[in-house]
This record gives C-alpha cells, sequence and structure tokens, in this order.
C-alpha cells in the first residue's frame, strides 16, 4: 500500500555555504513498505524522524531525495496529489489546531466540502461519522465546548468521514489524559473492526501499541529495527535507547527470562497470576 | 514554607460562568503543605485543579476563607510580593520564552530587583546548574534552537532564579521524552532534597505519581476526595473507580506478592519496581532449572 | 474572556440563527443604509429600539447590550460634547445652562450621530452573533461571487476572516495564560514604576507572536492534508434556499429604507 524508496528529507535545502554544511537531513536514506490493512508504530524520540515520515506520506512534505508511493500514486505528482490524501488522513497532536469549523458538525463538513462529497449527503454523512466514533455530541455542538478527549474524537471522526485506507496518528493522545487515551484507543480499535485500515500510529507509549503487527524505531532520521513488538521488546538497551519504556508487565517478563523463567514476552496480569498461583 | 487553605472557597462571578471553559469552582477547602513535600495533585479537567493552583500563587483571590502562607494572609495584610516565593511553571512553560539568549531570558525577572551585574551572573549561573544546564555552553543560546527538554529547563530556571520556596508545576512533563521526563524529575527531587524546596506538581500519570511523590491530593468537582500517600490512595478501589483510574501494576504485583508471603509484611504496601517484583518471584519459585 | 464571548457566535435557536446568510448580510447594509441616510431623530430612534427588540429576539444576552453600549460611552459623550458645544453655527438657537452654552440643533445632531453609531455595533453584533462564521463566509462568498471573474481571492479572503473568528478567543485565553506566567517570573515587576512594567510588554507579544504562527502553521497543515486547496470542486456545506421569511425580511428592509424618503 505505501512503498517508500530510498527517500532522504531536509526541511530546508541545505546550501552550499559554512553554516549549513553540519545539517543533518530529518530522514536519511529510508526504504520501506507498509502492506494495506497492517498495524504499524512509529516510535522513537522527539525529532527522530518518525513525524517527519508521516508528513511525506500524505503529501504535506515532498521527499528531497527517493519517492514516496501510496497505492502507486507517487505524491511528489502534483496531479496524484489528491488522490493520495484521500487515501492517507492524519490526526495530529494538538487538538485545538487542527479543527476549522466552529461546530462539530460545520467542522467534519469541511472535509466533506473539500473533496466534494454530494451536497445532499453531507449531513447523513456528518451523522454518520458522529455515531462511528461515539461522539456525545450532536453537531450543532460548539467545538469550544469539547473536552480534549472529545476535540481528538472529533477529529478522528472529521478524517473518517472522508473513507481513508490509512489513517495516520501523530501523536494524536499526547495531549490527552488517560482515561481520555485509553477511551480513545478504544474508539479506534472498535472503528477499526469494522473498517479495516492501515493503521499508522505515533507514540511515546510503547503501552498502546502492545497489539501492533509490527514496531519501527527511529534514530536521528534513520529506521534503527523493525520487527514484532514481541521480538523487539526484548532489546530493552535499544528502546531506552530510542528513548521508550516498556509497559510494567514487560519489563517484569523480561527480568524473568533472564533469570530463567519462561514467560512469554508480552506476559500480563492474568498470566503472572497463574505462574504465581502454580508455585503455591 | 508552609502553605495552609483556610476553608477556601472560590465562586466565578455570574457574567464568568458563562463562559466556554465552565464552572470552576472550589468548595471549602482546607489543607496544609509543610515545607519540603513532594506533592502531586491529580484531577481532570474542569475539577478546579487549575482555578485551585492560581489561588496559592495569588493570581486570584479566594471568594471566601484564606490562603495563608507561613501564617500570614498576603492578601489580608496587603503584601502581594509574598507571593512571589511561589514559583509557578505553567503547562509547556517554553511557550513563554521570548529572548534572543538564554541568559536575558532566565535573567528576565531579575530586572526588577536592582541587582549588580555580577550578582545576576551569579544568580542564574544558580539557577542554570539547578536545572542542570551548563552555563557557559547554552547562556548565549537562542532558546528557541534548544531541543524540547532544553527549554523546558531554560523556562523552569527562569523560575528558579527568583529562588522560589514552593514550586508549582501544571503537568511539567507533558510533551517530554523518556530521557527529558527524568532529567527533570531528577532536577526536582534534587531541589527539593537539597534546598528543601516543596514541590507541588499537577499530573496525570499515576506511574509518574507512585515513583515521585510522598504525598497525593485528588480534586473533583471543586472538593479534595482523598488526600493521603500514593501507594494507599492508588490501590483503593472505591477511589480508582472515582476517577476511571486503573491500578499501577507495580501496586498490583506488590499486593499479590504480598498475599503469598513472598515478601515482608513492612513491604506489603510498597510498590515494587519490576527488579524488585522478579527478585521476589525468583525467591519464591525457587532456583529455575535452567532451560533457555 | 468577556472580550472573547463578545464576538462569538452561540446557537441559541432563534429565529435569527434560520435566516438565510445572504439576506442577512443584505439586509444588514440596507438597513445600514437607512440608518446613516435618514435624518429625522425620530426615525433614527425607531430604528434604533427596533434593533434592540431584534436583539431580544435573537435570545441574546441583554447584559452583553448593556455591555456593549457602555463600551461606546466614551464615544458617545465626545460625539455630543463635538456636535453641541463645538460645532454650534450662528444663528442657531442657543441654550444657557450655566456657564454652558450650547445649540439645540448641535444636541439633536449629537444624539442622531449617537444613535448612529450604536445602530451600526448593534447591526454588526447582531450579523456576527447569530451566524456561525463558516456560514457567515459561505454567505458572503456567494454574495461575493461576481467579483471572482476580476479574480479577486474572495474564496481566500472569507476563509481567513472565517478562521480569525474562530481563532480570536483561543488568542485572548492563551494571551491571558503568557500574562499570568510572565507576571509569574517577572519578580514582581508589574508592581513597579511605570518603566519597569514597560519592559514586560514585549516578553508578552513575543511569545503570543511566536505561538500564533505555530498555531497558523499547525492549522494550515491540518487544513491542507483533510484535502483543502482553496475553493476548486469544493460543495457548499449547506443548500442555501430562500425562504418566505428571508424574502420578508429583505422587503422590510427595502421598506425601511424607503421609509426615509417618504417620511
Amino acid at each position: 500500500m505505501i512503498d517508500i524508496r530510498d527517500t532522504t528529507f531536509y526541511y530546508n535545502m541545505p546550501q552550499d555555504d559554512e553554516e549549513d554544511a553540519g545539517r543533518k537531513p530529518a530522514l536519511s536514506h529510508i526504504s520501506l513498505t507498509i502492506a494495506a490493512g497492517e498495524f504499524v508504530a512509529f516510535l522513537g524520540r522527539n525529532g527522530s524522524g518518525k513525524s517527519s515520515l508521516s508528513r511525506l506520506l500524505n503529501g504535506i512534505e515532498l521527499p528531497t531525495e527517493g519517492t514516496v508511493s501510496v497505492e502507486g500514486h507517487v505524491t511528489s505528482d502534483k496531479a496524484a496529489l489528491s488522490a493520495v490524501r484521500r487515501i492517507v488522513q492524519i490526526v495530529f497532536q494538538n487538538p485545538e489546531n487542527q479543527q476549522v469549523g466552529i461546530t462539530v458538525g460545520e467542522d467534519i463538513a469541511f472535509g466533506l466540502s473539500n473533496i466534494g462529497w454530494p451536497q445532499h449527503d453531507i449531513a447523513n454523512r456528518v451523522a454518520w461519522a458522529i455515531n462511528l466514533v461515539g461522539l456525545d455530541a450532536d453537531e450543532d455542538r460548539p467545538v469550544s465546548n469539547l473536552s480534549g478527549g472529545e476535540k481528538q474524537k472529533l477529529a478522528l471522526a472529521a478524517v473518517l468521514a472522508l473513507a481513508p485506507r490509512c489513517l495516520i496518528l501523530d501523536e494524536a493522545t499526547s495531549m490527552l489524559d488517560p482515561v481520555a487515551r485509553r477511551q480513545f484507543v478504544a474508539t479506534l480499535h472498535e472503528v477499526r473492526k469494522q473498517y479495516p485500515f492501515t493503521l499508522i500510529y505515533i507514540t511515546h507509549h510503547l503501552e498502546e501499541v502492545t497489539d501492533a503487527d509490527r514496531w519501527l524505531l527511529f534514530r536521528a532520521g534513520k529506521v534503527v529495527a523493525s520487527g514484532t513488538p514481541n521480538v523487539l521488546a526484548q532489546d530493552t538497551r535499544l528502546l531506552e535507547d530510542c528513548g521508550l519504556e516498556l509497559p510494567y508487565y514487560w519489563k517484569l517478563a523480561g527480568l524473568l527470562r533472564e533469570s530463567g523463567i519462561s514467560v512469554p514476552s508480552d506476559m500480563n496480569e492474568l498470566e503472572l497470576r497463574e505462574l504465581l498461583c502454580k508455585s503455591s | 514554607m508552609q502553605i495552609k487553605l483556610d476553608r477556601v472557597s472560590f465562586t466565578y462571578s455570574k457574567r464568568k460562568r458563562n463562559t466556554p471553559s465552565g464552572p470552576d469552582v472550589l468548595k471549602q477547602l482546607d489543607l496544609t503543605v509543610e515545607s519540603g513535600e513532594m506533592l502531586a495533585i491529580a484531577g481532570k479537567s474542569g475539577s478546579g485543579k487549575s482555578t485551585f493552583l492560581q489561588l496559592l500563587k495569588g493570581f486570584l483571590a479566594p471568594s471566601d476563607g484564606a490562603v495563608l502562607l507561613d501564617d500570614v494572609n498576603p492578601r489580608g495584610v496587603r503584601r502581594p510580593e509574598l507571593f512571589d516565593k511561589v514559583g509557578f511553571i505553567f503547562q509547556y512553560p517554553e511557550h513563554q520564552l521570548f529572548s534572543t539568549t538564554v541568559f536575558d531570558d532566565i535573567a528576565f525577572g531579575l530586572q526588577s530587583a536592582g541587582l549588580s551585574d555580577e550578582e545576576k551572573e551569579a544568580r542564574v549561573r544558580q539557577a542554570m546548574a539547578a536545572v542542570q544546564l551548563d552555563y557557559e555552553a547554552f547562556k548565549d543560546c537562542s532558546p528557541f534552537e534548544l531541543s524540547g527538554g532544553e527549554k523546558r529547563r531554560v523556562a523552569i530556571a527562569g523560575v528558579v532564579v527568583l529562588e522560589p520556596e514552593v514550586l508549582i508545576l501544571d503537568e511539567p512533563t507533558a510533551g517530554l521524552d523518556l530521557q527529558s521526563r527524568r532529567a527533570l524529575f531528577d532536577l526536582l527531587h534534587t531541589m527539593n532534597q537539597e534546598r528543601g524546596i516543596t514541590v507541588m506538581w499537577v499530573s496525570h500519570q499515576l506511574e509518574e505519581i507512585l515513583e515521585h511523590a510522598t504525598r497525593l491530593i485528588a480534586l473533583k468537582e471543586g472538593a479534595f476526595l482523598a488526600d493521603g500517600h500514593p501507594h494507599i490512595l492508588l490501590s483503593d478501589r472505591g477511589l480508582l473507580n472515582t476517577f476511571g483510574w486503573e491500578e499501577p501494576p507495580a501496586l498490583v504485583v506488590s499486593r499479590l506478592l504480598g498475599e503469598l508471603g513472598a515478601v515482608d509484611e513492612g513491604r506489603y504496601t510498597a510498590a515494587l519496581t519490576p527488579h524488585g517484583a522478579s527478585e521476589a518471584i525468583i525467591k519464591l519459585l525457587g532456583k529455575p532449572r535452567v532451560t533457555v | 474572556m468577556a472580550g472573547a464571548s463578545f464576538l462569538l457566535y452561540q446557537k441559541r435557536d432563534s429565529l435569527l440563527e434560520r435566516w438565510d446568510p445572504r439576506m442577512k448580510i443584505v439586509a444588514v447594509l440596507l438597513f445600514g443604509a437607512a440608518l446613516l441616510l435618514t435624518h429625522s431623530l425620530g426615525l433614527k430612534t425607531v430604528q434604533l429600539l427596533l434593533l434592540i427588540v431584534l436583539w431580544g429576539m435573537a435570545k441574546l444576552s441583554w447584559r452583553v447590550l448593556v455591555f456593549t453600549l457602555l463600551s461606546l460611552s466614551l464615544f458617545f459623550a465626545s460625539t455630543m460634547i463635538y456636535q453641541s458645544v463645538l460645532t454650534a453655527v450662528p444663528g442657531e438657537s442657543m441654550i444657557t445652562w450655566g456657564w454652558l452654552s450650547f445649540s439645540s440643533q448641535g444636541v439633536i445632531r449629537g444624539i442622531m450621530m449617537c444613535e448612529q453609531i450604536a445602530g451600526i455595533v448593534l447591526l454588526l453584533a447582531l450579523l456576527v452573533r447569530t451566524t456561525s462564521p463558516i456560514i457567515l463566509a459561505e454567505g458572503l462568498e456567494m454574495l461575493l461571487k461576481p467579483l471572482k471573474k476580476w479574480r479577486l481571492p474572495v474564496h481566500e479572503a472569507v476563509m481567513m476572516f472565517s478562521i480569525a473568528l474562530r481563532f480570536l478567543p483561543i488568542l485572548i485565553e492563551e494571551f491571558d495564560k503568557i500574562r499570568k506566567a510572565q507576571l509569574a517570573r517577572g519578580g514582581g515587576f508589574h508592581r513597579k514604576g511605570v518603566s519597569t512594567r514597560f519592559r514586560g510588554v514585549l516578553p508578552m507579544l513575543m511569545p503570543l507572536f511566536v505561538m500564533s504562527i505555530i498555531r497558523a502553521k499547525d492549522l494550515a497543515v491540518a487544513m491542507e492534508s483533510r484535502c483543502y486547496q482553496g475553493d476548486e470542486g469544493r460543495t457548499p456545506i449547506r443548500v442555501y434556499r430562500l425562504r418566505v421569511s428571508d424574502y420578508a425580511v429583505f422587503s422590510f428592509s427595502i421598506v425601511n429604507l424607503a421609509a426615509i424618503f417618504v417620511w
């Protein structure tokens, strides 16, 4: 579905003068493919390149070198850009800076209006999207009255209304409290059961992506590791290096495994209880 | 410095009650925070938390009751400068940076203090040391070119330079990565232990509260629902349900091991780190057969 | 905060909200023209009272109305002084009151002037507070459509206007936060003399400026990402069909305008 070939990206092209001599690209020589329907987590510290890559995927930024293509459309091809954006949608970090409408309905309608959605169906589609994410608000509710968690649900509804086949969450939960965060993640997975879109999840919190198909670890503009959570969880040093902390039970499992106790590396509370009960 | 809330209530005027941010009302709060505490404050937005913090800094006046700093009510005796001893660090404080150099930004609060250049430099040096920024390396940098974690430390230094006795932080680790979060708490603990500064911070992260706080107060609908040691509060079913929290795994595992007799009585209520827990489990299971 | 809610549209389910935005804009223009053109004190007063009735129909808060008018009081006072004392034409009947003497026609001119100012402000407030910015923008865009022929960026201008309205309250709130944050680390500069206080201006404006740019960038990226590409291929969010009530509003505005010539 997404194919990234030997892509290098600078936010500003380096000039041939001294000042720019040491400047590093935001991304350097990245090649990877993401299959349709996959759930991939982009992980790494701030400034490691994970967000930059997500912006290349729907053509907000274009690669300095290399190509990014989405279902065969190359993002640097101007004619294909609107097709790319209809396929790939992004929910951003700050709930306040991504809503255009004053009311919930207007905001969802903004995107629909942009892609020329048939006028007579806009109201239906808006209602559908609100219902899909379980937003407890009618379309006339002012956006400024929503809580942070509700605003992000609205952002989710607004992009899902456009029927994307790939959704990128760019630290979409980082400004939410844990309760709102859990609700948001639950909603997301609920929706994905009905509409199995490709999901790219960018985060600092590993516990949100324990069930991802694949983790990609970013460091200094490069992908330093790629693999299933199960496998990557064993390299705690690398994770630490990328600014990531394993969930408590996973950490405990790692330590137990080091001492020769056989537990799954993605152990949960229940499995720990069983282990302990067997012993006593 | 001791902070005391004596039956403090707060109501916005009727006109303001209609603003979109909604009502923020505090109901007869009583609280005493002793010098040198590490106090975490939890509560959703709209619980009155931000009003509560602004009362402590003197930005808002209580509708009823009084905020006492070392038993003095600064409003009562018309000495608002007493609130200067309370350092207040807003959420995302790096958004308030404005100067062309780190030095100027940190020294902003000293400008009206009538200090000599040497004294100023000494104070900035000290503040930068407190937030673990190298003076020579950073003083002439533009604050806008620093990394997120460094920016935040510059912003904190801008408050620390005024030598507050109490530091209030609103979600100090929001948006920081793991290393910056750890570094930040390292320096908060250092300030707390070495200078006896009271640290009060708002947090949503139960793990963070469990690890760093010696006391937790939980606010809901303008009242303190709980006040006590985080280990006890965060394993209280009723309280967890009220706030929609999940019990931190460290507490779950500690209790489980306590019930099985794998850890001493004294450590029963303590939160075990993964290391502590793994040691206890290994001891409980006996020497493992070497099969990997 | 009071300033933030002043310009903001809030849904109140009033009759005025259901009127077509195009017709509302046209009616505002016609009503404004009538208000400015009439030379009759009585007619101006009737028009002002009418606006106040509309304010009530729009279910807007009376407190805000009073607040709005009070905030103009300085304007009113200076207008009255200017018209009645300073611009008295020789030959006009003068009223002497203590050591003050002013022209009676001047007083009437002053009152009319004040009514005009109040009327225009109320008209605009009514329009903005009963119409959601997006709807207002769409209405304005449809009305200005002919200008597009001359390649005037009507759509862009209208979009900018509606986004500015949407972000105004956020920026006001942000300014309040920045102000407090700088006070918190200012070492009490705000309690000192004017020159020391003046030093606080840059620290308050600079971050607001920086944050506005960041917000604008974020929003631009979010809009572009949601397939926004100017007015190319857009469908209007709502269908606007003029209804009987809209024609009634229009007819009334015309009658109101005609009245000033007949009176």
